[in-house]
């Protein structure tokens, strides 16, 4: 299967080459073949909304391949990125399941591979399948516990030096360990940074400088090398 | 609510009641019951989660603080509610402290048992997915409503 955006489409679930750790992704065989038969397999482009806060849910996308950052407007009309959501992973399961609003909008970041379902399907498929309640229930734990840990980011922590290293030490996870530091691709602008530590793009500028004056961390267009874990964790008062 | 805490939802449903037939048998044979006095901490913040406890009798206080720097957040929790539940499913740390206010009886499931539970009886499943996304709908709009000065 062939699409527009330079990506070659997997449409099968049991064959499918991008499988992931991720909530259908690691299902038995049995399971995948009835998610198989409800769900239509797209590809988009960068920057395509896959729906909108307080859009009523029409169903749930699993994303195969790329990344799409979620988003939240706050009370007083800011954008806040919740989080950026990886291959594997589900969108919009908390409004199917509950026949709500879906509570952000889904943009892609670049090309993504997404499969969709119905939402009346969705909850037959999960009614029907024990295995892949476990995994939703696993993941809306999941995306309950980051929300908890964003609330308590956002409202505990006034100080956008500990907000961004804490961004920074959480993205170094998924980092390499080389001779000058850990080296991590970031490629969120200083814009979504803010939003989603809850800063002005401004003060994410001024405090990576800080950092890259005072040797911390070294940004490298999209690579950031964190040059001192320590010494970012004594800002972030770990 | 205390406005910069997270949230602490609390499950009034009687998630374990009207367990029929094996469901019933098999939660009953994984469920450990327990009576604790009065300032018995169950679990505390940022332990990894072990298990989800039912309150059957007494009360339980959960506050998302720790317990030398006061009760932010705290909500009580009454007999026929469960505790830890989204952390236990999860498999990452307790969000919160959960201590008992008074000589309690506290019904406790491990992780793997649960899950294993979870596997096996999938209308019981289905009703904790609807409980998981009912609190990760509150947190959002807690997260939407968080003051604009904490934001700036």
């Amino acid at each position: 299967m062939h699409s527009p955006y330079g990506m070659e489409l997997s449409g099968s679930c049991e064959t499918c080459p991008l499988r992931h750790q991720g909530f259908f992704c690691n299902l038995q065989k049995s399971c995948l073949k009835a998610f198989d038969a409800i769900k239509f397999t797209s590809g988009y482009p960068g920057g395509a909304v896959l729906f909108v806060e307080g859009e009523a849910a029409r169903g749930i996308y699993v994303l195969c391949k790329g990344r799409v950052k979620l988003t939240m407007t706050s009370a007083d009309g800011r954008t806040m990125i919740l989080r950026i959501v990886k291959p594997g992973e589900v969108l919009g399961l908390h409004a199917a399941v509950s026949g709500r609003v879906y509570q952000a909008t889904a943009e892609t970041m670049e090309p993504c591979q997404v499969n969709f379902v119905r939402r009346d399907e969705f909850l037959r498929f999960l009614a029907q399948n024990p295995e892949a309640s476990v995994h939703a229930a696993q993941q809306l734990s999941g995306d309950y516990q980051t929300a908890c840990d964003q609330i308590r980011s956002l409202g505990l922590t006034h100080n956008a030096s500990a907000k961004l290293a804490r961004f920074l030490l959480e993205t170094s996870a998924m980092g390499k360990e080389t001779k000058e530091g850990i080296r991590v691709r970031l490629t969120m602008t200083h814009e979504e940074i803010g939003q989603m530590i809850g800063a002005s793009r401004e003060t994410v500028t001024r405090t990576l400088g800080e950092f890259r004056d005072r040797h911390l961390v070294l940004r490298n267009g999209s690579m950031l090398v964190i040059q001192d874990r320590a010494g970012l964790e004594t800002f972030a008062g770990a | 609510m205390h406005p910069q805490s997270v949230p602490v939802h609390v499950f009034h449903e009687d998630l374990f009641r009207g367990l029929k037939g094996s469901a019933g048998e098999d939660f009953a044979a994984i469920e450990t019951r327990a009576f604790y006095t009065a300032g018995v901490s169950l679990f505390e913040a940022d332990e990894p989660a072990f298990g989800l406890f039912v309150v059957h009798r007494g009360s339980v206080a959960v506050s998302n603080s720790n317990w030398e720097e006061g009760l932010a957040g705290c909500s009580t929790f009454l007999a026929g509610e469960v505790l830890g539940l989204s952390a236990a499913v999860s498999g990452e740390a307790y969000q919160a402290s959960a201590r008992t206010l008074e000589l309690s009886e506290i019904g406790m499931v491990s992780r793997a048992d649960f899950l294993e539970f979870l596997a096996t009886h999938g209308e019981f499943a289905f009703r904790v997915v609807g409980l998981l996304s009912d609190s990760l709908n509150s947190a959002c709009d807690h997260l939407r409503a968080l003051p604009p000065a904490i934001q700036a």
